[in-house]
């Protein structure tokens, strides 16, 4: 059951149906039953026990470290005890929540591992069995990819972890959680969801709100917009141009830029469908864009692009690095053997390079995204240990940094690397990259944008305009949703605007909206991560 | 309290109620259309409109069936010979149940005399290609016959929301639309007057004999339809009648199977491909194309000998010295014939 599917248009009307015809006391149980229903559905069967073993030992383990922290508590409390007899049990259950927290970690990342990397290992396996044997005797083909598996494994340990480092207290009741884990809206592609936020979100009263409804009947209507309109459009250039032979570096510049617009119309589109459909039924889901071309840096792009993500490495991966033992004696070692300028650089590119390497592992096993997380790993280095340099040669120029001309730079070479980022994983492998690269520099061919060889793509003109049109208006309602709420100034105008407005966004997704027989409405990117 | 909750009631249904007006809107703009002035074959957007557009149970005979249906008979030039009027409604390749469904439309504001099924459909019992279902499906209105098909419709490609709503299948041609789209829209399209029929002279030779011979099953679908059809003629008083137009895609096995039909339902049957000679076709001029189509001329002598048959059976009156409407037609029509014989 695809999201952008009628199914699942039909599968949200009965459940809205359902759950406002439950008594308040009960609707958390219609959604968790819907889920369910919802996870089987765009999914297997067979997905189910590795969500629930995940969910239940993170939900078992975290019970287990919170009950001991309430036993060490009682047994600070009220008693007369010295410094150090405190120190030792604080340190005692410390250290047995720890291997409990360590078990759960190593079940639940080890289940994610072993499902992402167990196909990617059998392909090298094999190889080096074909180059010794000339067969290759294993098969990866049993290997289960759960839906969703990075999402609520990352979800599921943020929980953990918060619970482990007492940010806040476990949740008693495993169906409340195995809910907050299962969430149908986010499930398949996130947001990486915070317990603290949307557990707490799910124990609230989820009352009818007409007005909130109708928001996020908007919002899907927007998201639907962004995927069907542009991201499924763009993605028929872009999959024209990468999964065929070679072309003309022209070609493959304009590819690149589709491909930019593709991957955050599709992936952001997702998030408003599902942030809009949860808000039907009173649920806030965490945001997880804020328009990111925007941005006028690589770090601040990614505080803006898929920030649930950023947000979950940033916790949970770069400051605990950062403040990890090791990491000091990194830190000493090398302000005394370097400088304090190197000190400082070092305990900035090994979680960096940590922090990175891990995210583009999350996204894809293999070289490309290897690369890809050095890639980040490098920019963001670079642009945080180069930062004197950059601003005395800036002023050495004599650039005007208070203008709108430096600011658009900056937001344009932001963008261009991130079009160089996606050159190292949307091609299909690195040598097709290079391949690219070399046809960019070698081999541009302007001509081809001018010589009708643009529109064999899939693309005729009307369809190019259509999309010129549509980043259009992408961009003019970003810019809006920069300064307010796009949906509370439609909701002061008047009832003949605003449903003139609907009513336009309604038959412009039914009218250009790429579905139905002649197209493969292409699955959302992010849904394979 | 209550009287916000009736605004919004009140607000909800003028919300639905715009939405399935610009819904059908669109749906009329965008849905494919079969126009005669720049259709290569059957006309089936044309032929509905021409059939609308005739005065209420103004005929007296209606012709049902395959592509052969709308090649071989002429209805127009039946109405010159005897003051007949007849109506051709045929579709390539169309099954028994698109046929009923032709026929239970044409018969909410017509009801002839007789109704000709041609026997032709009973071969094919598969799906047939999207395009060809939807030259029948999309003209007609919602019914429970529509809903049967397109929740029964064992193509891959037909979904039942495309075969109910033709606007989820051709949405993709907003950038295809054209000056006969938006005329369709604002019902301006150019009328036609050729009652269903096709005009051609191509002409290819053809042998005529049956095909060698399988062992034909008549499908439980088929028959059940050919029942409703008899079943919708009984009760408006139709006279049925099962024929065959002569074309040697047949198999004698079929036609055998076509006349036990027949006897079993007490249909008149009237395979012709045993009266070529008699019609007097001509298989080195009378034919169009590999498929065994009947081109003009064939067509003329098959409705001059159908035209015969009819007065012979049964009491028509002649319409020609009062129908100003269909004589208005004919001259129009005759002047269209003769533009397209070959110089």
């Amino acid at each position: 059951m695809a999201i952008t599917s009628v199914h699942f248009l039909i599968f949200l009307c009965i459940t809205f149906c359902v759950f406002y015809c439950c008594p308040v006391k009960y609707r958390w149980v219609a959604l968790l039953v819907s889920s369910i229903y919802f996870y089987v559905m765009a999914g297997a069967v067979s997905f189910l026990p590795f969500i629930v073993l995940t969910s239940g030992v993170i939900w078992i383990c975290a019970r287990i470290i919170g009950r001991l922290y309430e036993e060490q508590d009682e047994k600070l409390k009220g008693s007369d005890l010295g410094r150090a007899e405190k120190k030792a049990i604080k340190e005692q259950y410390k250290k047995r929540a720890k291997r409990v927290l360590m078990l759960a970690l190593v079940c639940c990342v080890g289940i994610l591992c072993v499902t992402k990397f167990t196909r990617y290992a059998v392909r090298y396996l094999n190889l080096i069995a074909e180059a010794a044997n000339g067969s290759a005797p294993f098969s990866a083909e049993w290997i289960l990819v759960p839906l969703g598996i990075s999402y609520y494994t990352f979800s599921t340990v943020g929980y953990i972890l918060d619970v482990y480092w007492k940010r806040y207290t476990y949740e008693p009741e495993f169906l409340r959680f195995f809910l907050y884990a299962i969430y149908f809206p986010h499930i398949v592609q996130g947001p990486i969801s915070r317990y603290n936020l949307l557990g707490q979100e799910l124990k609230k009263e989820l009352r009818f709100d007409s007005r909130r409804i109708v928001f996020g009947m908007e919002l899907m209507l927007w998201g639907f917009f962004k995927k069907l309109v542009i991201a499924d459009r763009l993605n028929i250039f872009v999959s024209a141009v990468y999964n065929g032979e070679e072309h003309a570096g022209s070609i493959y510049l304009v590819a690149m830029l589709f491909d930019a617009f593709q991957i955050y119309t599709d992936f952001s589109g997702y998030t408003d469908i599902v942030r809009g459909a949860s808000q039907i039924f009173g649920v806030e889901l965490e945001q997880n864009f804020n328009h990111p071309f925007f941005a006028k840096t690589v770090p601040e792009y990614w505080r803006r692009w898929h920030m649930t993500l950023g947000g979950w490495f940033k916790d949970y991966v770069y400051y605990p690095c950062t403040i990890s033992h090791f990491m000091k004696r990194i830190n000493k070692r090398t302000k005394k053997t370097l400088s304090e300028r190197g000190g400082r650089f070092v305990t900035v590119v090994i979680p960096v390079f940590v922090t990175w390497v891990l995210t583009g592992l999350w996204h894809g096993t293999g070289k490309t995204y290897l690369a890809w997380g050095i890639y980040y790993s490098t920019l963001i280095t670079i642009s945080v240990a180069f930062q004197p340099e950059f601003e005395k040669v800036t002023k050495f120029l004599k650039i005007r940094t208070d203008t709108f001309s430096w600011q658009l730079f900056r937001m344009l070479r932001t963008f261009c690397c991130f079009m160089g980022g996606r050159l190292l994983t949307s091609p299909g492998g690195l040598r097709r990259t290079l391949m690219v690269i070399k046809n960019i520099l070698l081999h541009l061919q302007a001509w081809c944008l001018t010589d009708g060889t643009l529109f064999t793509y899939g693309l005729d003109w009307p369809q190019l305009v259509l999309i010129a049109g549509s980043v259009l208006l992408l961009w003019g309602v970003s810019m809006l949703q920069e300064r307010a709420s796009v949906r509370e100034l439609l909701e002061e105008q008047n009832i003949v605007f605003r449903w003139a407005v609907i009513f336009a966004a309604i038959f412009s997704i039914l009218i250009f909206g790429i579905y139905g027989l002649g197209y493969d409405a292409a699955a959302f990117i992010y849904a394979q991560y | 309290m209550q009287v916000m909750n009736k605004k919004k009631v009140l607000k909800g249904i003028c919300f639905v109620l715009i939405f399935g007006i610009l819904f059908f809107f669109f749906q009329k703009l965008l849905q494919a259309k079969w126009i005669a002035s720049d259709s290569e074959n059957s006309a089936s957007t044309s032929a509905w409109i021409e059939y609308r557009s005739l005065e209420e149970n103004s005929l007296d005979v209606l012709f049902l069936g395959t592509s052969h249906s709308y090649f071989g008979v002429d209805p127009m030039y039946i109405y010159d010979r005897t003051g007949i009027t007849g109506y051709v409604f045929g579709g390539p390749g169309l099954r028994m149940d698109l046929t009923y469904m032709n026929l239970e439309d044409a018969l909410k504001t017509q009801t002839p005399s007789i109704v000709f099924l041609d026997m032709s459909s009973i071969q094919f019992d598969f799906q047939q290609e999207e395009a060809k279902c939807h030259k029948v499906l999309d003209q007609l209105p919602m019914t429970s016959s529509k809903l049967e098909y397109a929740f029964n419709t064992e193509s891959e490609e037909m979904k039942p929301l495309d075969v109910l709503f033709p606007f989820f299948r051709y949405h993709s041609r907003w950038s295809d639309l054209g000056k006969n789209d938006f005329k369709y829209v604002l019902n301006d399209l150019d009328d036609t007057y050729i009652r269903g029929h096709y005009i051609t002279y191509q002409s290819k030779e053809t042998e005529f004999h049956f095909y060698e011979d399988v062992d034909y099953v008549l499908t439980e679908r088929n028959l059940d339809y050919i029942k409703r059809m008899k079943r919708l003629c009984d009760e408006k008083g139709i006279q049925l009648i099962f024929y065959k137009i002569p074309t040697p895609t047949w198999y004698e096995s079929q036609s055998e199977g076509a006349k036990e039909i027949a006897e079993m339902l007490d249909v008149p049957w009237l395979e012709l491909f045993y009266e070529v000679d008699e019609i007097g076709l001509d298989v080195k001029a009378d034919f169009r194309d590999k498929n065994n189509h009947l081109n003009q001329r064939g067509a003329e002598k098959l409705s001059a000998y159908l035209a015969e048959y009819i007065q012979e059976h049964y009491d028509l009156e002649d319409q020609r010295p009062t129908n100003k409407k269909w004589n208005e037609d004919l001259i129009r029509y005759k002047k269209l014939v003769e533009l397209k014989i070959p110089k």
